[in-house]
């Protein structure tokens, strides 16, 4: 038998005991995935969606603009009690046409989970990373100001998502305890940009580079109207460019976001508190052309005051002015020679009013003022904004 | 084909354990419902005693009745038939009810259980099972206390009089509105259950 192998299909020893190690794999694999029989599960697939139009007016170039800036659906699957399918597709800017700025047409998640139990679901494919507030939850009727925040914007690069894998649940022990976990490719240094940080350093799903990987989690504490979360990510971002740093971690990017939500009868506040650090950023600008920070730091905080129960105690609508401060510093800590520029130590002043005749419907007005150090390009902007979820 | 005896052997080793496991796993499957049942009992044992005696009943809903609770819960049942657990004491009166039902989440059911004293309170809201992996927040014991001592009369409007929790608004919906519809239910019919 052997020198028959030999002669015509060459399996050596190593070849075998690899068929067998598959074998077991696929074994355990069945085993494993077979949490998918219960006896009366129905397949059933949804939709559900948001968008948000905006109007913005520049008091400064006298520039208006009106942009049905994003259009998004979400489909999803449930193929039984354990594995579900969620997706996410969005259209930014109404439409793409070749050869002009603007626009986007993106799958902004696809993923499966498979809940074992309330302690761990596995998560595979896009899916977005648990870090800061607007990331993970973005629909229009869910934020004040017509605009993301830009902290959540410049900083954390909201919406960022990645490719990867990782577990998710609730801790037993702490009642309104959960965290996430999870393993997705990294950044590209070579997007990295003073203005933005590491926003363009993103794949967001699309032949991402997994040369270089990062590792992303969350606790989150809730208890009735308190929400409070930490957290962290760690990933390399030379993505295979090796005259940058070698291995998955090579030229590190960390990243501890700490947030905090608060509601009591009809008031609300958020803030959130980030820190960057992009350890190489010397060597990338070097390398790359570029004016990178190596420290990125900022927060904002929020407030916000339901007026509707003063006027009908039993109406479940609301009309909420409110007020955010957000402070950050891209270019916090800088490494010479490069020079640091005043311009990306920015203030915005937002002030507004949220009015939601729905949990799910908004409609948005609110008055921003943008400043810097620098006092290089600011200006006010007057805006407005509708948007639903559902 | 000439394959190897031993990678034939195994390939087929494979294919009669998926077997058998999958059979052994039809069995459980079939368990599943009586495990559902295990839960309940087990979590109104939790809230009633664990003398407590738990008999399965159903309420069948007439279309009347449908409305009339759709009147006052402003949600209505898209079935006839309501599960139904009758707890009795040790001397056989009856001392509650429990109350299992299905809502839709965001994309997945969520099942639960209410029970509710021969008064009219709630004694709690369990959460059986929760399938998706946001919103998941009212599992926890913060939210569900606010259901506690609730009866037929009390407004239970999501959002305001249960709070609502950031991030889970869709569930904390499902959930109220269920309660409430499941509350409406047992004060129109609570002296027909046996």
């Amino acid at each position: 038998m052997r020198s028959f192998y030999n002669n015509h299909f060459s399996i050596n020893f190593y070849t075998k005991r690899s068929l067998k190690v598959i074998v077991v794999l696929l074994f355990i694999m069945t085993l494993f995935f077979s949490i998918s029989t219960t006896a009366q599960t129905q397949e059933t697939t949804t939709i559900g969606g948001y968008g948000e139009l905006h109007y913005n007016y520049n008091t400064e170039t006298k520039d208006a603009r009106v942009n049905l800036s994003r259009f998004v659906l979400f489909v999803g699957h449930s193929f039984s009690e354990k594995i579900e399918f969620k997706s996410e597709f969005e259209v930014e800017d109404a439409k793409v046409a070749g050869g002009e700025s603007g626009g986007e047409v993106a799958l902004e998640q696809a993923y499966l989970d498979f809940k074992f139990s309330d302690m761990t679901t596995f998560r595979a494919g896009l899916f977005i990373p648990a870090i800061g507030i607007i990331n993970e939850t973005h629909e229009p009727p869910t934020f004040n100001g017509v605009e993301r925040p830009y902290l959540e914007t410049k900083l954390i690069p909201a919406t960022w998502r990645e490719i990867g894998i990782g577990v998710l649940g609730k801790i037993p022990a702490i009642d309104g305890l959960s965290y996430k976990a999870f393993l997705v490719n990294g950044l590209e240094a070579k997007g990295f940009g003073g203005d933005e940080g590491i926003r363009d350093g993103r794949f967001e799903g699309r032949d991402a580079n997994a040369n270089s990987l990062a590792l992303t989690g969350k606790l989150e504490y809730v208890n009735m109207g308190l929400k409070v979360g930490a957290a962290f990510y760690y990933g390399g971002s030379s993505a295979g460019d090796t005259t940058l740093a070698k291995g998955p971690f090579g030229a590190p990017v960390s990243l501890i976001a700490l947030d905090a939500q608060y509601s009591i009868d009809n008031l609300s506040f958020r803030a959130l508190g980030t820190t960057i650090h992009i350890r190489d950023a010397g060597a990338m600008n070097t390398l790359y052309g570029s004016d990178i920070g190596k420290n990125l730091l900022g927060g904002y905080v929020e407030v916000a005051y339901n007026l509707i129960p003063h006027f009908d105690a039993e109406a479940t609508s609301q009309l909420s002015p409110f007020v955010r401060y957000e402070s950050f510093d891209l270019h916090s800590t800088i490494e010479a020679p490069l020079i640091r520029n005043d311009q990306y130590n920015q203030q915005y002043f937002i002030f507004g009013l949220t009015y939601k005749p729905l949990y799910n419907v908004v409609a948005k007005i609110d008055y921003t003022l943008e400043r810097n150090k620098a006092q290089v390009g600011e200006t006010n902007l007057f805006q407005l904004g509708i948007g639903y979820s559902f | 084909m000439l394959i190897n005896k031993k990678i034939t052997f195994l390939i087929l080793l494979y294919v009669l354990s998926c077997t058998l496991y999958h059979n052994a796993q039809s069995q459980v499957s079939n368990n599943v419902l009586a495990g559902v049942n295990e839960k309940v009992v087990h979590s109104l044992k939790k809230m009633f005693g664990d003398s407590v005696s738990v008999t399965l009943t159903k309420i069948i809903l007439s279309t009347d009745e449908k409305k009339q609770i759709f009147d006052n819960a402003k949600t209505s049942w898209n079935k006839d038939t309501i599960t139904t657990y009758v707890c009795k004491s040790t001397s056989k009166s009856i001392i509650g009810y429990g109350f299992t039902d299905d809502v839709k989440g965001k994309v997945q059911f969520i099942t639960y259980l209410v029970g509710v004293k021969l008064s009219g309170e709630i004694v709690d809201v369990d959460i059986l099972s929760y399938r998706e992996a946001y919103g998941g927040e009212i599992m926890y014991e913060s939210f569900r206390k606010q259901f506690i001592n609730k009866t037929a009369s009390d407004q239970l409007t999501p959002g305001k009089d249960i709070k609502n929790i950031s991030g889970a608004t869709i569930s904390v919906r499902a959930i109220t509105l269920g309660v409430k519809r499941i509350l409406t239910t047992f004060e129109l019919l609570h002296k027909r259950i046996q």
